[in-house]
């Protein structure tokens, strides 16, 4: 289980986030819509550790390790995992490779033995066949020269291998074709296994309209969440927009 | 002392050998390329080759990767000398300096005078995997002939925050990343 308890975020001189409260129970499917700026990113970085950000927080946990005195690495290895918004290229380093050492450095940080390249191209194999993706993914090199629908697409595939207990994607529908966005979103159903936790941020309405199921929505402006509430609250900001919640914390 | 090389010509691997001061001969029809691999752990090592160019038909593919290590130390200069007309190389150093490794290295292309349609290309990229470590990587051009096709350049950087970020995001501790940030530096050969 995830919990937030009054997250503060600060870079430099500027509050990006303040009082941001809500916890992920294991399974859940969170969807945290808002304007643009209004934070979404920051928060999912904070929670990731990245950003150089000044982080505060009266509770930051998932499964009840404080998640606080950790670096990156140390977060991705109990569990959390984050797809970019625009994932970098990384030129010569193929995908598998990339997989392979992201394994092995949680197998280690685990204190388990390391897998086998075998045992790893075999689970890599059944990924891409179960949520239809080209083989070519995997034998591309990190983002490099992949669309942005391909990008998005090996940012899905990491998370499969990775088998983390909290995804956390930052709009991991942006520039996708209808095609791609109904695999990612199919690709999503399939990882949503019940145990693992997702927080998902997205602006797009079809992206929602594929997910089989929304537990909670919340609505971010101005680094605050102003309302949540359950799948109709993203048919109510459809509708109105988001000016009716600026202003005011619900 | 040699260097660990790789040496073809038209495809068919040679038996020449590279040492600190190798001097090659590029000729009629030949097509060389040269692959030489630096592994730099507590070393110091220095170089100085030369690659002469006699042939319009002459060409000359040059790819230097040097990784250093542990208070590790590398000086040397490489020159490319294009006597002919019409002769062609691309010479590209990839080089990566960790744990307080020190880099002095110079690229020079001399195209002479009577040389015209000589293509001739220079890269030189540096990684720098901690700050420590210094890279100072200079390439020259002579040239003595107009209508020429020659460029030259030199990069050094670190590893970027959003890879390096992207890397720890999938658990990759400092020496892990920088060990397969490196890896993939290296792979990069003519590009």
């Amino acid at each position: 289980m995830f919990i937030c308890k009054n997250l503060r975020v600060r870079v430099e001189e500027k509050t990006l986030l303040s009082n941001i409260s809500f916890d992920v129970k294991p399974g859940e499917i969170h969807v945290i819509m808002g304007p643009n700026g209004g934070g979404k990113s920051s928060l999912l970085k904070s929670i990731a550790g990245i950003g150089g950000y000044s982080v505060l927080a009266d509770t930051l946990s998932l499964n009840d390790a404080d998640l606080t005195p950790f670096d990156i690495a140390k977060r991705a290895n109990l569990g959390i995992f984050l797809s970019f918004q625009h994932p970098p290229a990384i030129p010569g380093l193929k995908l598998v490779s990339l997989i392979k050492e992201s394994i092995n450095a949680r197998q280690t940080d685990q204190k388990k033995e390391k897998l086998s390249s075998a045992i790893i191209l075999n689970e890599l194999k059944k990924w891409t066949k179960e949520l239809q993706f080209d083989e070519y993914l995997y034998k591309s090199e990190v983002n490099y020269n992949l669309s942005g629908g391909q990008q998005k697409m090996s940012e899905l595939l990491q998370l499969a291998m990775l088998q983390p207990e909290l995804a956390m994607l930052d709009e991991i529908d942006s520039g996708l074709d209808v095609d791609s966005l109904k695999k990612v979103a199919n690709g999503i159903n399939l990882l949503a296994d019940g145990k693992r936790s997702f927080i998902i941020v997205t602006h797009s309405r079809k992206m929602t309209d594929y997910l089989n199921k929304i537990d909670h929505v919340h609505v971010l402006i101005n680094g605050q969440i102003k309302t949540s509430g359950g799948k109709d609250l993203i048919d109510f900001v459809d509708k109105n927009g988001y000016e009716s919640f600026i202003g005011e914390t619900l | 002392m040699s260097f660990s090389c790789e040496i073809t010509i038209n495809g068919f691997k040679s038996d020449q050998t590279l040492t600190d001061g190798s001097e090659f001969v590029i000729a009629k029809n030949e097509h060389v390329v040269v692959t030489i691999l630096i592994d730099l752990n507590k070393e110091k090592r220095d170089f100085d080759w030369k690659f002469n160019l006699v042939d319009r038909s002459a060409k000359l593919e040059v790819l230097v990767k040097s990784q250093l290590n542990n208070n590790s130390n590398l000086k040397g200069n490489l020159t490319i000398n294009h006597t002919a007309a019409g002769s062609t190389a691309h010479c590209t150093f990839l080089t990566s300096a960790d744990n307080a490794s020190r880099v002095d290295i110079t690229g020079s292309i001399n195209i002479q005078k009577n040389c015209p349609h000589v293509s001739s290309r220079l890269s030189m990229k540096g990684l720098l995997l901690d700050s420590k470590s210094s890279i100072k990587q200079q390439p020259l051009l002579h040239i003595q002939t107009p209508n020429v096709q020659c460029s030259h350049g030199s990069t050094i950087s670190s590893i970027p925050a959003s890879q390096r970020e992207y890397l720890q995001t999938r658990g990759l501790l400092p020496q892990t990343y920088k060990r397969v940030y490196q890896q993939a530096f290296l792979q990069n050969d003519f590009r």
